[in-house]
């Protein structure tokens, strides 16, 4: 049986550690997570591993085991959860209600039968293809007791935490490494990252975004980018090409005119939101999404074509103005 | 005394006004209701590519957007004429 995707992903571009700072790479939540740390307070990545480790233990679809996956089988009953795993179900469901479910935490079971059932590195590329599209929507029916720190999932629906959670991972890491006093430090886990401080000589983070021609590289001084994707995590379902963005109007693949949409935010979780739901929404809805709650974002379009949107600096727009007459 | 309150102008002219009046409020009432009330504006784009239920979302609420003491300001510096620290891929 072959394995594995059979699309290549864009090369990474090369990256430089400012002097001073040492940088770190684990794999955790599906992904590659990189902390760059002044080099005297080096060993607090290991502090940052385990967060992500216990996050990943507690949150991960893919571990059975995981706290995350006991609840999905137990739809229809209450269950009393940690406050960890309530409070991330919290912040999905108040997501969802604010973007009026174009962020849908409960996608689980179309995402699973569209053949992501598993870590993406083993996705089977000949599973079957009758699947029969439904739309999201479960969240609604979700009840949450904050006293008792009980979740009843409706029948038939099971939560995805998987964005959102690494968005929140990110943020509770920078929480942990400002309250410690560690700065310069920044963590990217696998493209939503945070930064805070300066390194020395530096007056913002050079940050690339990927897209799907050369990078687009953009100062960040403070705060957070979260990138959304159909560039990667791509993979055939029989004959059938398959993306993990899934509509929840339509429980397919999304389809539009979109390839990324990247979004500064003060968290990873808005970025990561407002990244995702701008990729949702389409190149004119999306723009017009960012403008409305003045988050600068960049959307690449599958076509090559790249669109500032929201409140980027004066210059900023003006090189990109340049940049496209020429 | 009918015949005579039948041809008086005064009433004449007062009926006619009434009339017109009253076609006058049934054209403009008329027209908003063929603008307005049956062609609300969005109405073509909706029927010409409608968007499923979730996605058509009216988009107004915050999801957590930046305040304007710490919101992050993007643009170039000497920061950007330097390599790349971090990417950001895409998850």
């Amino acid at each position: 049986m072959p394995a594995g995707p059979p699309y290549s992903s864009p090369p990474v571009p090369d990256q430089q550690t400012p002097a001073g700072l040492e940088r770190s790479t684990f794999a955790a939540m599906g992904t590659t997570v990189t902390v760059l740390l002044p080099a005297a307070h080096a060993r607090r990545a290991v502090a940052v591993e385990d967060l992500f480790r216990s996050w990943e233990d507690c949150l991960s679809r893919f571990l059975p085991d995981s706290e995350l996956s006991r609840l999905n089988a137990r739809a229809g009953e209450v269950v009393r959860v940690s406050r960890l795993l309530f409070d991330m179900v919290d912040a999905a469901l108040g997501a969802a209600a604010a973007t009026e479910g174009v962020f849908d935490p409960t996608m689980l079971l179309q995402i699973r039968e569209i053949g992501y059932d598993r870590t993406f590195g083993k996705i089977a590329t000949d599973g079957l293809t009758s699947y029969r599209p439904r739309p999201g929507g479960g969240w609604r029916q979700i009840r949450l007791d904050p006293g008792n720190l009980t979740i009843r999932l409706p029948q038939g629906a099971g939560l995805d935490l998987g964005g959102i959670a690494k968005g929140m991972a990110v943020d509770a890491a920078m929480a942990q490494l400002l309250e410690a006093g560690v700065s310069p430090s920044a963590v990217d886990a696998g493209g939503d990252l945070a930064v805070q401080g300066l390194p020395d000589g530096y007056d913002s983070w050079p940050i690339a975004i990927e897209t799907n021609g050369e990078p687009h590289v953009v100062s960040l001084r403070a705060g957070a980018l979260a990138t959304s994707s159909v560039g990667r995590r791509r993979w055939r379902q029989g004959a059938v090409e398959r993306h993990h963005l899934l509509d929840p109007g339509t429980g397919l693949p999304v389809e539009n005119e979109i390839w990324s949409a990247s979004v500064v935010a003060d968290s990873c979780r808005a970025a990561e939101i407002a990244a995702k739901m701008a990729l949702l929404l389409g190149h004119l809805r999306g723009v017009s999404y960012l403008e409305q709650h003045h988050l600068p974002g960049l959307l690449v379009l599958k076509d090559g074509r790249q669109i500032l949107a929201g409140p980027w600096s004066p210059q900023e727009a003006a090189l990109e103005c340049n940049r496209q007459a020429n | 005394m009918p015949a005579k309150l039948e041809h008086d102008p005064k009433q004449l002219r007062l009926a006619t006004l009434k009339r017109r009046l009253t076609a006058a409020v049934i054209l403009v009432f008329g027209a908003f209701w063929v603008l307005v009330l049956k062609h609300p504006v969005g109405a073509a784009t909706q029927v010409s590519s409608p968007a499923p239920p979730a996605v058509s979302a009216r988009l107004t609420q915050p999801v957590g957007a930046a305040s304007p003491q710490s919101q992050p300001t993007p643009g170039p510096s000497s920061g950007a004429s330097r390599p790349p620290v971090l990417v950001s891929s895409g998850s």
